[in-house]
């Protein structure tokens, strides 16, 4: 099972550092402990195996004494980003039909304003004072009660199946909704095992996380330093450059994974020389391939590192990545398939194409989703039978490439979704934003290539003409309701939308 | 505060929004302007080339940008380029 790495890490290293940040710091045994009395209060407030349990945090100790609390006790998490707007949170906690909610104290006004009235127990981690907003709910505790509570508790916990649910993780859907991957225990386990492995973590290492745990690839930094019994720094953002910067020379990091668009933001900064970098042994990159000046930037910047550039989909954690050797002979690729996963590309007639052939990407292996959450519809699009009787492959709406040597070379979606900084933005769910405000007529939302973000999000308006709507106001709309990496670069307000023949907009010409 | 004042232009300039050069002096670019991290960066290499200074990243933190003037208290601290 999933906590088993945590159970395990803290036999074998229950002194040692397991994780630190903002200044406190848990060994492997407090972190378990604090987890196992946490699991034992979610239970005792009727928290039931297979019920949703919501971590709204920021990069804190809680999240993480929160994700492995609920892991633990046979229920699934949902990790979701500090960042959401109250109607958004109302909407995710609704549509994962969460039973209780773990967060933080400077939190407790976001979720009093989502309107959060169906949950059965709340834990917030901060004084007793926090909880002030939350008499309404009928079992709201603070961190510090739920772990004393627990702590005392002898009854067993009981031991989720490899096959039950693990987390639900939120990701843009193209129809403009976002929709929950159902991630198993042998997911994730699969995920981080093959992961861990071509990356060679081990006890030794240090890793810094300043991606959101509520984003996959920043929640697998925290499960895999486990696996490894490692040490994990995590930081609040990428807000200040140079305070992560200052935090791997401090903290003696040895594993730094990223984004392109965080390390075009390093790149930007002068007098990188006063940092020394030379403890980084392993860079990792995922969301959109590694330019080649941007390998050649990181070589410069952190020469002892190895640079892995990886690629992969909610759906089913990681599809592939590049061996460091190969960086320079596959320029653009994202390389192979993990371990123990397989991949092929397909035409729309479902045959496998051959190399230099554009197709649609199929993974097959045991990190694939078990489907969508009460989404059965889109699960049926994307999951189809695989080789092996009642085994299911997923189709990922990705067009690729594939190379004769069998490397892969992501080319474009096939839906009109947009990456940038690394993550997924529905135009559909921008649109809408921009629609919610008075006077707004038509909206068309597209990805226009950016060095930086990868793809910058582009937003056109029509507006009625009586209206006083400005571009800032469509911006000041568009931050109240989508999280801020969904938040257009630019907004145009135009006279008309260009049309296609059959009157729909003509987004090619937009972008 | 001359700084105070042209760090307003600055955001104004960035965000394409004329109406944040009439920010209250105690407002924060994370919490009140909604900065994210890459504007943020962006916003800091724009005031290195308005106010001719060159921002010590190393020592820029949170406590740095809770209000303009406080970050305006940093930059002026810093050597004019």
């Amino acid at each position: 099972m999933l906590h088993d790495f945590l159970t395990h890490a803290a036999l074998r290293s229950p002194g040692v550092q397991a994780i630190s940040a903002g200044g406190a710091t848990l060994t492997y045994g407090q972190l378990v402990h604090d987890a196992t009395a946490v699991a034992h209060s979610l239970r005792g407030s009727g928290v039931q195996a297979g019920d949703r349990v919501v971590v709204l945090s920021p990069n804190t100790i809680t999240a993480a004494v929160g994700f492995w609390a609920v892991v633990m006790c046979g229920a699934v998490v949902v990790m979701l980003s500090p960042r959401t707007p109250a109607h958004k949170l109302a909407w995710l906690v609704n549509d994962a039909d969460a039973a209780a909610l773990i967060t933080d104290e400077s939190l407790v006004g976001l979720a009093v304003a989502a309107g959060l009235t169906k949950l059965r127990a709340v834990i917030v981690a901060g004084p007793p004072s926090a909880l002030a907003d939350l008499s309404h709910l009928a079992h709201s505790v603070t961190l510090d009660e739920a772990v004393a509570a627990g702590s005392d508790a002898d009854d067993d916990l009981r031991v989720p199946a490899r096959t039950d649910l693990a987390a639900l993780i939120y990701t843009s859907g193209s129809s403009g909704e976002p929709k929950a991957v159902m991630v198993t225990h042998d997911n994730v386990d699969a995920a981080a095992t093959a992961i861990c492995d071509y990356l060679y973590l081990t006890c030794r290492d240090v890793l810094l996380c300043a991606l959101p745990l509520s984003f996959d690839y920043g929640l697998y930094q925290m499960i895999m330093s486990v696996k490894a019994a490692a040490r994990l720094v995590l930081e609040r953002s990428f807000d200040l450059p140079g305070q992560i910067l200052n935090a791997i020379v401090r903290e003696g990091v040895t594993v730094f994974p990223g984004v392109p668009t965080m390390f075009a933001m390093l790149a930007k900064l002068r007098s990188l020389e006063r940092w020394d970098l030379t403890g980084v042994r392993t860079i990792t990159s995922t969301g959109s391939a590694l330019a080649s000046e941007q390998v050649a930037w990181l070589r410069g910047a952190f020469p002892r590192a190895q640079i892995f550039s990886m690629y992969g989909l909610t759906e089913c954690k990681r599809c592939t990545y590049l061996p460091p050797v190969d960086l320079e002979r596959k320029p653009g690729s994202v390389g192979v398939a993990i371990p123990g996963n397989e991949i092929w590309l397909v035409d729309a007639e479902d045959r496998v194409v051959a190399a230099g052939e554009l197709g649609e990407l199929v993974v097959r292996g045991p990190t694939v989703m078990a489907g969508y959450w009460r989404r059965p519809e889109e699960t049926t699009r994307r999951l189809r039978p695989g080789p092996d009787p009642g085994e299911f492959v997923l189709y990922t709406g990705d067009l690729c490439r594939l190379d004769d040597d069998g490397y892969l070379y992501f080319v474009s979606r096939m839906d009109d979704v947009i990456k940038s900084r690394g993550e997924k933005v529905a135009p559909a769910e921008v649109e809408a934003a921009l629609r919610s405000s008075p006077g707004v007529l038509q909206a068309a939302v597209v990805g226009r290539p950016d060095e930086v973000l990868g793809q910058a999000i582009h937003a056109f308006v029509v507006v009625d003409d009586r209206s006083q709507v400005t571009p800032a106001v469509l911006r000041a709309a568009c931050c109240e309701r989508l999280e801020p990496f969904m938040v257009p670069q630019a907004i145009e307000i135009v006279d008309a939308m260009p049309r296609t023949a059959n009157g729909k907009i003509e987004k090619a010409a937009l972008v | 505060m001359p700084t105070v004042i042209a760090l307003k232009d600055v955001l104004a300039d960035l965000r394409g929004d004329p109406d944040l050069r009439n920010l209250p002096d105690n407002a924060s670019v994370l919490s009140d302007v909604g900065l994210d991290s890459l504007e943020l960066l962006q916003f800091m290499l724009e005031i290195e080339t308005s106010l001719a200074v060159e921002v010590d990243f190393e020592r820029l933190s949170y406590e740095h940008l809770e209000s303009l003037v406080d970050l305006a208290s940093f930059l002026d601290s810093m050597p004019r380029q």
